[in-house]
């Protein structure tokens, strides 16, 4: 039996007549699998079996909500999963429904979001912009918990040169579900400083999937912030088509009570003479759980690949729980590839070491955890940006984790 | 250059034949008709003579075993296998069994020879006990004396049966139950024999006990089961080397191993794995498919298992070892090499659950030809491992642009103050070390002999004396053919 396809048809069924574009190919897809359960090796960690029996109503556009935003710069900003044109000040395109052909998407949730989303942006970088833009996907629980499913491309010309903020906000408490997608393509030459900064509300469900292609010497450094959600996933697969491109994934979590953080990413070279670096950084406290899956592929013929992943992991509770998978996949000899994993609590000796010097206890865990993140949040170019992730930092340490 | 690099030099130059262990001895067997069903249950036990007990538990793992289906979780492609297409028991015939070597049919004796195993040879000069298995009944035991008079009870698990039947019924399928896996649960219906081990408390067995599977007759699967019992402080070193007969028709192997250790006890188990790997078209080969489970029970306990898997065409094998023992110990030391066609999908499990538990894993894979090698590997930290430790490496080397090497470690931790450390790397032969070997003339098959000994040297060295020599060999024959 498919888990959760009985309440999606019916609110598929709903709303198909004011989707644009072909949608029932994409919704057969996503029926013929149903959400993936524990069974299925991608998921083999995270468990979609409440998700999937909770009844989401399909997002309705909001053209009231205020939005908050972190800075004065180009903006794009999507409420509900729906483009609010009043608000965003960069041109964009708008997405218009599967192309026809039948999106057969392998991930049964993509295949639910290009069968179901009703909008999202086509953001074209062609010369290079010298403000970060700032895309804000917000959404407002309601009364009824909403399904807000978006999915948006951002497309790198030869030349052009961006850094765009993605972040992830909720308006006001309550349960809804995020189900959506960034395409990302590099062509050759590009460069693109990709960040996400994920604060949904405390009983959020954020499922986000990113395909990214690059072209040869194409540039893609994205770094993801995970604070919020009851249960989310990051799920990048970026396919390095072109020779001497440069691929670098990062992340930083902190997550405690009941949440649920994964990390899933599968790199794929397929053509010579790229590198990628992957650092996945984590602070799990309370009952929470992180999960990485980290998967290089060096197909044949890709030879001179440079590929290295980290993933480390601070256990900061009695309960708390990390479950990790570094996979290597190589099919071509001229390669060098690593991964390393660590979990464990915070190193004894260094806190001892800050102890001595009379720093409490409290205030040296907090000081040995903010540095372990620092890694990953001290590279991001912006100071409001980077405040605003050392806040939510801050407050995680502060709630006692 | 070391030592033992430039023995091993001297020993892959003295071994010009690809594989040497290609013969077939001409023995009549004595078989039960093809097939798997109740009645060759039955008949395997009948003709051991075994109790009722045990025909039982054989039983109801075939009726278990119907209800499953082959893994397919692995990164191999296994052809399918008819299971009703083989032969579940054959014996050398004999009248009774030998009481000394004399007994034993020349034509057997003959064979080790060629394989190398001296029985008389080792019984005066190295003082390894070997427990000859010929196809599925054990042939000769040596210094069975020596070990008695220690209390080391070792023997065809058949005659523990016999002999020690509390024993085996208190530790038979202890570690792996019959419902394990598919191919354990095989294992426990049809077993036809393999070895049994009981250290008693304290004792600290006298020599290395080594036991040479082969398998012969064709179209037999063999199925052993080999159980280690090692009581409160007491110390063996088991030993386990095969090397089969070359053959076109694929080989069904489906092994057992439990390992037991009581408080502050030590298992090492030690393996060189050289079955038939198929011709350099993958036509051939043995399949591989054995569950070696060890479980460390009591405090302080440790095991610790070092494997060289050179042959079969197919190994599906993971070692694993249970720390249910505070300040329990496990390690897993391997080297997989594969050339040509073969795939090896190996590594091991390591389940802390006793407060301080420690384990070391250090892996090294070699992939060349069309072969591919995987590591697939599980560190789990249980809440009750408190203060754990887990350190893992795992290497792959590559050689030529056509081959394999994966690495899925799986990592687990439930416990904040358990620590585990997990590195991987790929990479191929160093260009700058091949050339240095040219340039002081060394063959180019040599010189990769050389360093890929080099680069499994931790784990070679963890090999007792006589095995590391024969290992080193096997890496160099192992890898004839892929360069160049």
């Amino acid at each position: 039996m498919t888990l959760g396809v009985d309440s999606y048809r019916e609110a598929f069924e709903s709303i198909r007549a004011s989707l644009p574009g072909e949608r029932d190919a994409a919704f057969d897809a996503f029926a013929a699998k149903g959400f993936p359960t524990n069974r299925v090796e991608a998921w083999k960690y995270t468990s979609l079996r409440p998700l999937a029996r909770q009844r989401f109503r399909p997002a309705e556009p909001d053209m009231e909500a205020a939005v908050p935003l972190l800075g004065d710069g180009p903006r794009i900003v999507l409420v509900n999963g729906f483009l609010r044109e009043d608000l965003t000040t960069v041109p964009v395109g708008r997405w218009a429904g599967p192309n026809g052909r039948a999106d057969a998407e392998e991930e049964p949730l993509v295949a639910l979001n290009a069968a179901m989303a009703g909008d999202g942006y086509v953001l074209t970088i062609g010369d290079a912009w010298e403000k970060p833009i700032e895309i804000v996907h917000a959404t407002a629980p309601g009364r009824t918990g909403p399904v807000a499913q978006s999915r948006n491309r951002i497309v790198v010309g030869p030349g052009g040169e961006a850094h765009v903020v993605e972040r992830h906000v909720g308006l006001g408490s309550g349960a809804y579900f995020v189900n959506g997608v960034t395409g990302i393509e590099v062509a050759a030459g590009g460069r693109l400083r990709h960040t996400k900064l994920q604060e949904e509300g405390a009983d959020a469900h954020h499922l986000w999937f990113m395909p990214a292609r690059l072209g040869p010497d194409a540039v893609l450094e994205s770094t993801v912030f995970t604070f919020g959600a009851r249960l989310s996933r990051n799920q990048i697969e970026a396919d390095i088509l072109g020779e001497g491109a440069e691929l670098s994934l990062k992340g930083a979590y902190a997550v405690a009570g009941r949440q649920l953080a994964d990390h899933t990413s599968r790199i794929e070279h397929r053509a010579a003479g790229a590198t990628s670096r992957q650092v996945y950084k984590g602070a799990i406290g309370g009952q929470a759980r992180g999960v990485f899956q980290g998967h290089i592929i060096v197909a044949e013929g890709a030879q001179k690949t440079d590929g290295h992943q980290l993933n480390r992991a601070l256990l900061l509770s009695g309960r708390a729980e990390i479950d990790a998978k570094p996979v290597l996949e190589i099919y071509a000899d001229d390669v060098q590839c690593s991964h390393g994993a660590t979990a464990g609590d915070i190193d004894g000796d260094a806190l001892f070491y800050l102890r001595t010097r009379g720093i409490p206890a409290d205030t040296a865990r907090g000081l040995l955890v903010r540095a372990f993140l620092s890694e990953i949040s001290e590279e991001l170019p912006e100071d409001a940006l980077r405040r605003a992730v050392e806040e939510r930092i801050d407050a995680f340490l502060e709630a006692g984790a | 250059m070391s030592r033992v690099a430039a023995e091993t030099v001297e020993q892959v130059r003295s071994l010009g034949d690809r594989y040497k262990y290609g013969f077939v001895t001409d023995i009549e067997s004595e078989q039960a008709p093809k097939g798997l069903n109740e009645d060759i249950v039955r008949f395997i036990s009948a003709i051991k003579d075994e109790p009722e007990w045990l025909l039982e538990w054989r039983l109801e793992a075939f009726r278990h075993w119907q209800t499953m289906t082959e893994p397919n979780w692995a990164k191999l492609g296994i052809p399918m296998i008819d299971y009703q297409d083989a032969y579940y028991y054959s014996a050398p015939k004999q009248k009774e069994g030998p009481k000394s070597l004399d007994e034993v049919d020349p034509e057997l004796l003959a064979t080790y020879d060629k394989l190398g195993i001296p029985l008389r040879e080792q019984e005066m000069l190295a003082g390894v006990a070997v427990d000859a298995v010929f196809d599925s009944v054990s042939v000769a035991t040596t210094f069975k004396a020596k070990l008695e008079e220690h209390g080391v009870i070792f023997c065809p698990i058949s005659e523990a049966v016999q002999n020690h039947p509390d024993l085996v019924r208190k530790y038979l399928g202890s570690v792996v139950p019959y419902t394990d896996n598919f191919f354990a649960t095989l294992n426990s219906a049809v077993f036809t024999d393999g070895s049994f081990v009981f250290v008693p408390k304290g004792v600290r067995c006298p020599m290395e006990l080594s036991t040479y599977f082969r398998i012969n007759a064709a179209n037999t699967g063999q199925f052993e089961r080999t159980l280690i019992i090692a009581e409160d402080s007491s110390y063996v070193s088991y030993l386990e080397g095969c090397t089969a007969p070359m053959r076109d028709e694929h080989q069904l192997h489906a092994a057992v191993v439990e390992l037991v250790a009581l408080d502050d006890a030590e298992i090492k188990y030690s393996t060189v794995q050289n079955w038939y790997p198929g011709d350099e078209n993958g036509v051939g080969g043995i399949f591989n498919f054995v569950t070696k489970r060890g479980a460390c029970i009591g405090a302080r306990s440790k095991i610790s298992w070092t494997q060289v898997e050179t042959g079969s065409a197919i190994t599906w094998k993971y070692p694993s070892c249970m720390l249910h023992g505070a300040d329990s110990v496990g390690e897993f030391y391997s080297i997989a090499i594969t050339n040509n066609y073969q795939q090896a999908d190996t590594g091991t499990k390591m389940v802390h659950m006793g407060p301080r538990s420690r384990s070391r894993v250090i892996s090294k894979g070699i992939s060349a030809g069309r072969a591919s090698n995987a590591y697939r590997g599980l560190v789990k930290m249980l809440p009750g491992a408190t203060s754990a430790r887990n350190y893992t490496q795992c290497d792959s080397l590559l050689i030529g642009s056509k081959c394999g090497a994966h690495t899925f470690p799986y990592i687990e931790s439930q416990n904040r103050s358990a620590r585990v450390e997990h590195e991987a790397t790929t990479s191929k032969i160093d260009d700058d070390q091949l050339f240095y070997c040219r340039q002081r003339g060394i063959g180019e098959e040599e010189a990769v002999a050389l360093i890929v000994n080099g680069f499994c040297r931790e784990v070679l060295q963890q090999l007792p004396m006589e095995f590391a020599v024969e290992a080193q060999k096997l890496v160099g024959i192992s890898l004839e053919g892929s360069v160049g």
